[in-house]
């Protein structure tokens, strides 16, 4: 039994594929989806989203969004996509230096700051575990 | 009669900019495809975010937001104008500008400050002559409008609107309907009147499943009302995009049929001046054989 697992973007459907579990990075941890999962909708962070598959698995960066699960049909909304393997970690730490170094003067600026700074970070996590 | 090496040349140059019209003709149709293919490709996202808005709504999750309320403040406003950064494509800046300077005019009435946001060069310098000056240009967008570039303009308008610093928000653009017509209008982007659109929400109404949520409706909804005002604002870049590659390809279409009309005319008026003169000349020779004759 697969799951059909549909990734997209507001540019386009980056990854349409099947696959026999997927797991997914929710805002406040990873959840695994198997098939025949109960209905769900839930809120993404930023962070890996990894797909096992009878040829093998892939991984993927994604940011924010939503997942839509039903009837073995997995659907990722998400600001971005990348492909593990396109990541790259020296530059990613000197992105994570560039963001760091932004003006945090008042609370709209730091908030911005730690947003662009968690995404970097999560990048550089995933990058990393490979 | 014209003289008709002049006509010749004048002919030359005719076909001259027959080419360049009829190459930047075929150009704006592969331009226009691959818009196309783009604007399809998202309205795939904008399908599912009202699958699950839909779903949510059934859920009987209170649709509250900041954004979906309707303001009584009348203090501030934005007009954002998309506009193409290159001529040549009909009418289709000149109608754009009429409803900018229609809108514009009409939201100054009632509100008191009124933002103007102009993209594209052509609308910046044609709104500059007018005397409308544009708080915030942008020139960054071509044919292929990206969803990074649009998402932190919509973030900044986001933050506006939430701080109260704006209590209302305008694009005007030229609307996608078919490859055979595009309209200019208004659209009131913020506030929201629904989140995503009435008509699909029937469609995709017939989903009938007990979701959980993660972590509550509530919680989803507050991501998906600032994310479906992202994704409206892209698709009128998109839109916009596509409906400039159709102007251009139909306004070249016309000029390289006037061209060839022209040609057509000028060729027939060279030979006629080409034949005229031939026979000058043979009655110039002939005159001077009598002349010598006698």
């Amino acid at each position: 039994m697969s799951i059909n697992c549909i990734v997209v973007t507001p540019a386009e459907t980056a990854v349409e594929t099947e696959a026999s579990s997927i797991t997914l990075p929710l805002f406040d941890g990873d959840k695994g989806v198997m098939a025949d999962h109960a209905p769900m909708i839930g809120r993404l962070g930023n962070g890996e989203l990894k797909l096992e598959g009878p040829e093998g698995g892939s991984r993927f960066y994604i940011e924010g969004g939503f997942v839509q699960v039903l009837d073995n049909t997995v659907s990722i909304l998400t600001n971005r996509v990348v492909a593990v393997e396109d990541l790259d970690s020296s530059a990613l730490a000197e992105e994570l230096s560039d963001t760091l170094a932004m003006p945090g003067n008042n609370d709209e600026e730091l908030d911005l700051r730690e947003r662009a700074s968690d995404a970097v970070r999560a990048q550089l996590r995933v990058a990393q575990r490979s | 009669m014209a003289n008709a090496r002049a006509l010749d040349k004048r002919r030359k140059s005719v076909r001259n900019i027959r080419k360049i019209t009829r190459t930047m003709e075929l150009i704006a149709t592969a331009r226009f495809k691959k818009a196309m293919d783009r604007a399809t490709a998202a309205t795939s996202y904008t399908k599912r975010i009202t699958e699950v808005v839909a779903s949510l709504a059934k859920s009987g999750a209170e649709v509250q937001h900041p954004l979906l309320e309707e303001r009584s403040a009348t203090d501030n406003a934005a007009l954002i104008v998309l506009t193409s950064n290159r001529g040549l494509c009909g009418g289709y800046n000149g109608n754009i500008i009429r409803e900018t300077m229609r809108q514009f005019d009409s939201l100054s009435e009632s509100y008191e400050n009124v933002k103007l946001i102009v993209s594209g060069k052509r609308g910046i310098t044609n709104l500059e002559f007018r005397n409308y000056s544009a708080d915030e240009t942008y020139t960054q967008f071509e044919d292929e409008p990206l969803f990074e570039d649009v998402k932190p303009i919509a973030d900044q308008l986001l933050d506006e609107f939430i701080a109260k610093r704006l209590d209302r928000l305008d694009v005007v653009y030229t609307k996608f309907i078919s490859s055979s017509k595009q309209v200019a209008m208004v659209e009131t982007l913020l506030p929201l009147g629904s989140v995503g659109n009435a008509d699909d929400e029937e469609e995709t109404g017939g989903i009938d499943a007990d979701f959980e949520f993660f972590p509550s409706a509530e919680s989803i909804l507050e991501e998906v009302v600032p994310m479906s005002f992202r994704i409206n604002l892209f698709k009128c870049f998109l839109d916009a995009a596509v409906s400039e590659q159709i102007a251009r390809m139909v306004a070249m279409k016309s000029a390289t049929e006037n061209a060839d009309d022209m040609i057509r005319n000028l060729s027939m008026t060279y030979n006629r001046a080409r034949q005229s003169q031939i026979t000058g000349e043979i009655m110039e020779i002939i005159g001077g054989v009598e002349a010598l004759k006698s």
